[in-house]
């Protein structure tokens, strides 16, 4: 890795900070980027659609194919793995909005049910017609883009949820992480309590929480990211407030039971100075890990254990919070970071 | 992008500078063109209005970044339609260059022409949230909360395996360590 690298590829929105970033799973060079004026505190949100392509001599460049404008922030976004022109975008006034990038101007269809931000938003690439949102109102709920409401709404803690996501592997496997420092993984199909009448908006914290098949204690203080690793099921990476990168065996899950506590941390990756506030394995590697911070920089990490666990690179161009980073899905090797600098970068790490 | 204004000249109409410019005889923008469509933006199934559309955006930023000028795309389409122009003519394509491109590529946005030029610090917006002048904050407008009436594409590309869905075709599929 010690190569001279070409300066990263950059596209500046300026006045948009990034709070998210997506690869289209259907075309290798088309990216989603979610953003929100003004930092997020007040203003509107901005859904960018960006093309990378390649240029001469291992360089990129970027352009921005087309924008869309939202009432409010934007902190999330999930490309449809079934219809090649949709996403879903999650929005700080708890809306999530499907677009088709065909149209111009507006939405195809919005959900308003989450009482409070919507963080995150993750479409399952098992049951190609499902996503996921989770949200500060600690609920996580199932989505159909032809259903005009939910359809299954978990508490799945008792306070902010700022991600879920399925497993690569199995269709009703998902996990969870929170302000309450816990990664939790739920079987959808066990439900140890009757769900709330119409699946309706619930922000009442003496709810029971829906049992998970698993808690793992994964932190004193918050987990703001997770990530399923690609190549090892049932092994997941977690970071957040504790600036660190941990990666969690838990191949001793009983799916159909619920109420286990474990994970068995097999690597701590330590080096951020801040934060960290997303996390994600490579999708062509079982070892190599992308992280992004407040400390301004993403970082790429390998856990390959003949080598023993290691920093291999530091990305620090951006010149505030980087927010999130994510692997080409097609491109081996090139991964991208967006920021509060309202920059997004892509480079070979 | 503040400073840009600053150096237009103030007796010739931008708008009609950029209909005027000579783009197909500016080497720099020929060159940028060319690497930009040698990188295939504009995919296959691109309609011929999105192609038109994405040459506007792109001479636009060009036309911002060479003269100082901070010209939207908006305003560009109200201009020639003003004009009662025939559709931009579309760039001839000239064969793919290896020439230097700028990797940086700025957004015009809108909000630089309005009168909420100036991007605010995180500092200075919270100082507005607090003495509750939210009047003075940028990019706080109103958006119609509608859906779009026209109807969604039609998908025609079929689900493209993930790497990890390739490799374990080819090699057997990965040891189920849980019972499922």
């Amino acid at each position: 890795m010690a190569r001279t690298r070409p300066p990263p590829a950059v596209l500046h929105t300026p006045g948009f900070a990034h709070y998210a970033l997506s690869w289209s799973p259907f075309h290798t060079t088309r990216l989603a980027l979610a953003s929100s004026a003004n930092f997020g505190l007040v203003g509107n949100g901005r859904l960018h659609i960006v093309s990378v392509n390649p240029g001469p001599n291992g360089t990129h460049h970027t352009a921005l194919d087309k924008y869309y404008e939202t009432q409010d922030g934007l902190f999330d976004i999930a490309w449809s793995e079934i219809h090649e022109n949709q996403l879903v975008t999650a929005s700080g006034d708890g809306s999530i909005r499907l677009w088709d990038v065909m149209l111009n101007d507006l939405p195809i269809r919005a959900w308003q049910e989450h009482t409070r931000e919507v963080f995150s938003v993750d479409w399952s690439n098992i049951k190609k017609d499902t996503f996921a949102s989770s949200s500060w109102d600690g609920l996580v709920k199932l989505w159909l883009p032809e259903r005009p409401r939910s359809v299954l709404t978990m508490q799945a803690h008792h306070s902010c949820v700022y991600q879920a996501l399925f497993s690569p592997y199995q269709p009703d496997v998902l996990a969870t992480c929170s302000t309450d420092g816990t990664v939790r993984i739920f079987d959808l199909r066990v439900k140890s309590f009757a769900p709330h009448p119409g699946g309706g908006t619930n922000t009442n914290f003496a709810t029971p929480l829906n049992a998970a098949s698993l808690t793992i204690p994964a932190s004193n203080t918050e987990v703001l990211s997770i990530d399923w690793n690609k190549y090892r099921p049932f092994v997941l990476a977690s970071a957040g407030v504790d600036k660190m990168a941990k990666v969690w065996d838990c191949r001793m899950i009983k799916m159909g039971e619920v109420g286990q506590v474990g994970g068995q941390c097999e690597t701590q990756l330590l080096g951020h100075e801040y934060a960290i506030r997303k996390i994600q394995w490579s999708p062509h590697r079982p070892d190599l890990l992308a992280t992004a911070s407040y400390d301004m920089t993403c970082r790429v990490w390998t856990t390959a254990p003949n080598i023993g666990p290691q920093l291999l690179y530091i990305h620090d161009p951006h010149t505030e919070f980087v927010v999130a980073c994510g692997w080409s899905l097609y491109e081996d090797g090139l991964l991208a970071s967006c920021s509060w600098d309202g920059r997004l970068n892509v480079f070979r790490p | 992008m503040s400073s840009s204004s600053e150096s237009r000249p103030a007796t010739i109409n931008p708008l009609e500078q950029f209909t005027t410019y000579p783009f197909d005889t500016d080497q720099t923008y020929q060159q940028g063109l060319a690497s930009i469509l040698a990188g295939n933006a504009l995919s296959d199934n691109s309609s011929l209005d999105e192609r038109d559309e994405l040459l506007r955006r792109i001479k636009i930023f060009y036309f911002n970044k060479t003269t100082g000028n901070s010209i939207t795309i908006d305003e560009v389409k109200a201009y020639e339609q003003s004009l009662n122009q025939q559709d931009l003519e579309l760039e001839s394509l000239s064969p793919p260059s290896t020439g230097p491109v700028d990797t940086t590529t700025t957004v015009p946005t809108p909000s630089q022409t309005n009168e909420d030029t100036k991007i605010l610090s995180f500092a200075e917006i919270k100082e507005l949230i607090e003495a509750g002048r939210l009047d003075e904050i940028p990019n706080n407008k109103i958006i119609p909360d509608s859906l779009n009436d026209e109807t969604p594409s039609a998908s025609l590309v079929p689900a493209r395996k993930k790497p990890w869905e390739i490799v374990s075709e080819n090699q057997g599929a990965i040891p189920q360590d849980v019972e499922v």
